[in-house]
């Protein structure tokens, strides 16, 4: 059944491909990648950026020092809403020099805090890159009511395309494999659609506080 | 091909539309908000028309390559353990979709929000069959318990105050504890607790996709609430469903689509979640769906490649030209009656669902060029209005008052003497008649324009002898020019 849908759908859209073809002439070439100038700085400037759109989409931006700030501060948000941060076990955040000991494990409906770690950060639009795997789960970005990213200052890149050839930089012999699941976060969730007004923490996290950590 | 559409009463509704006081009230935060947001976004960025340009021109390149494009997606999606389906038509997406959902033994299934899914009926033909679906955008959750369909692409409940939707969250979540339901802030957390509870509690997420990419054989989802993750990430089974036109080649294609796509729909820089899916959970994941399909939906999107309604396929859904539409913003999307309402949804629907049962839509356009101006992708929605009509005029599927007419004003326009005779004579009698006020409170023949506002008579000269006048006497720059 499959296949026959398969040769049909392929066979209509050849079909008309060939009309096409006929009426205007081959198909014209892919367009060039334009990158707004916006997006093609260098770090500081890149920072500043990141920083100003983060805030413009509603997420909170703080920069910390080094892991043993990171940890202090992950643990003081949490703690705000009585609770210890959770954490994936499988995380670089696990071995954080906590004073508190953090929650290891999966993130629950109803957990205060999660923390997730990202790729990268795209500063053109003040998004972060968030990779899912072991280290982290993707639920821990939508279950939660607050959500925590870390982002090491390094990894602010300019436009989404850098991203793109980071991950191609990294792809292996057999080409380039994307994470399972790969999300750009741009501040907290929210909706609209009651009446136009904008509300935040529609059904993911009503917040998002994004932790720029100084690469030591 | 199936599609259904109620567009034969289209101006009977439109009328009862304009008449509907709630109606009104909430159609002009619609004009009043995403057009707003949508030109202080565009203003923010000088490259903005050059990229409106680029995405024409890639939806136009991916078309012309469509069959080399869904081959790669598909062999991308296998690669890493996802299946591709094909589905030519409605009935054969529903018949997919349904036989995966008992595949996997679901009796209850999420819905993200998606057109093509409003446009194959998937909920009502997945119930039938004694299978729950649970919308779960907050807008298309409220038009489901209101049994309505979506009035807005974007924004499905959009025509909704907020004491409406108390009302049904009244009638459908039960009034314990004499919930508060003043505030939209107090509607949105009551909705986000019930449908918690649904969301851990499914067997298969349904989603759309906005892109799907050929490079990688990932489906992208473009999202602000966050339900769309949750619906695929909870369930077992995640199933994407979406057009065939929806595929991109690269990934740096997808990036060039998306700077337009959401600031032409809600006026953001981004989206809060923009999501590349790509193959079912792998072995050393923590969570996300164990079985990952995608259903690529043709239903009459075929046969408009090649046409002279191609270029309608590049659209992107952003919904910039409803919000835009001064005849979608008075009569809202109800009275179109197809899943596709405003510029885009007139263009569309007599594609999906034949000129005879939807000759109404594309005469529900004042060819006044907004939809045009703002589309990302460039769709020229007036010519490809005024094609249908034309089509609808050689088909004889016009009403008999306006061919009469048209006719009357063909065998005038060809003859130009005569023709520019009467308008002068019309023009000089017109004028006469108003008198000093200069405008007719009723008109012999004209009283649907008339039963709203005064008809404002000529004055003076018409615009073809103002603009001769121009031609022929240059001024005195342009002879010294010369």
């Amino acid at each position: 059944m499959t296949d026959s849908g398969r040769e049909a759908v392929l066979g209509a859209v050849r079909q008309a491909l060939a009309r096409r073809t006929a009426a205007v002439g081959p198909p014209p070439c892919p367009p060039s990648h334009l990158i707004p100038q916006r997006a093609q700085r260098q770090a500081p400037e890149l920072h500043a950026l990141f920083v100003q759109q983060a805030q413009a989409a509603g997420a909170t931006v703080v920069s910390v020092p080094d892991e043993a700030a990171l940890a202090q501060a992950l643990a003081a948000l949490a703690a705000e809403h009585g609770e210890v941060p959770v954490v994936a076990p499988a995380s670089p955040l696990a071995k954080l020099p906590w004073a508190t000991a953090p929650a290891l494990r999966a993130v629950q409906s109803g957990d205060a805090l999660a923390v997730s770690t990202a790729v990268a950060a795209i500063a053109e639009t003040g998004s972060v890159a968030l990779a899912s795997g072991p280290e982290n789960p993707v639920l821990s970005a939508f279950l939660p009511e607050h959500h925590a990213v870390v982002v090491p200052a390094s990894a602010v890149l300019g436009p989404s395309e850098d991203l793109w050839a980071l991950l191609r930089e990294q792809a292996g012999p057999e080409g380039l494999v994307f994470p399972r699941t790969l999300h750009w976060v741009t501040g907290p969730s929210r909706s609209g659609d009651i009446e136009m007004t904008m509300l935040f923490g529609a059904h993911g996290p009503l917040s998002l506080t994004l932790f720029l950590l100084e690469d030591g | 091909m199936s599609f259904r559409v109620d567009s034969q009463d289209f101006i009977a509704r439109s009328s009862d539309a304009l008449e509907d006081a709630p109606l009104q009230s909430a159609l002009g935060k619609l004009r009043m908000g995403l057009s707003l947001r949508r030109r202080e976004a565009v203003a923010a960025l000088p490259e903005f028309e050059a990229l409106r340009d680029e995405a024409a021109a890639l939806r136009d390149y991916t078309l012309a390559t469509l069959d080399q494009q869904l081959e790669a997606f598909e062999a991308q999606v296998r690669a890493r353990g996802g299946e591709v389906h094909w589905a030519p038509d409605a009935e054969a997406a529903r018949r997919i979709i349904l036989e995966l959902c008992q595949r996997y033994g679901a009796k209850k299934v999420l819905k993200g929000k998606s057109m093509v899914t409003e446009e194959l009926e998937l909920n009502e033909h997945l119930e039938a069959q004694g299978i729950r679906c649970v919308e779960t955008d907050l807008g298309e959750y409220i038009v489901q318990l209101r049994r309505e369909r979506p009035s807005h692409i974007v924004a499905p409940a959009i025509h909704l105050r907020k004491e409406d939707v108390a009302e049904s969250f009244a009638e459908h979540h039960g009034d314990a504890g004499g919930r508060d339901r003043s505030t939209a802030e107090a509607l949105m957390a009551e909705a986000r607790a019930e449908l918690r509870a649904h969301f851990l509690s499914a067997d298969v997420g349904i989603t759309g996709a906005n892109f799907a990419i050929a490079e990688t054989g990932s489906t992208v989802i473009v999202t602000n609430e966050g339900n769309g993750d949750l619906t695929q990430s909870l369930p077992k089974v995640h199933i994407a469903v979406t057009g065939i036109e929806k595929v991109v080649p690269t990934l740096e294609d997808a990036s060039t689509l998306l700077r337009v796509l959401a600031r032409s729909a809600t006026g953001q820089e981004a989206s809060v979640y923009t999501t590349f899916s790509t193959g079912p959970r792998r072995p050393e994941d923590p969570d996300g769906p164990e079985a990952y399909h995608v259903v690529l939906v043709d239903n009459g999107r075929s046969a408009m490649l090649g046409t002279e309604f191609e270029a309608m396929l590049r659209c992107i859904r952003c919904g910039a030209c409803l919000n835009h539409c001064p005849v979608y913003g008075q009569v809202g999307g109800h009275a179109y009656g197809s899943v596709y309402p405003g510029p885009m949804g007139a263009v569309l629907t007599p594609q999906l669902a034949g000129l005879d049962q939807t000759v109404h839509l594309p005469t529900a356009s004042t060819f006044c060029g907004a939809c045009a101006a703002v589309c990302p992708v460039k769709i020229p929605l007036p010519t490809l209005l005024r094609q249908w009509r034309q089509r609808a005029h050689e088909a004889e599927l016009g009403g008999t008052k306006a061919r009469w007419l048209l006719a009357l004003w063909g065998f005038f326009a060809a003859r130009p003497r005569l023709y520019h005779a009467g308008l002068r004579l019309g023009t000089r009698v017109l004028a006469g008649l108003a008198g000093p006020r200069g405008s007719f409170r009723r008109l012999v023949g004209g009283q649907a324009w008339t039963a709203k506002r005064n008809f404002p008579a000529p004055e003076g000269g018409s615009f073809i002898a103002s603009l001769s006048q121009e031609t022929f006497s240059p001024t005195a720059e342009d002879r010294s020019a010369r």
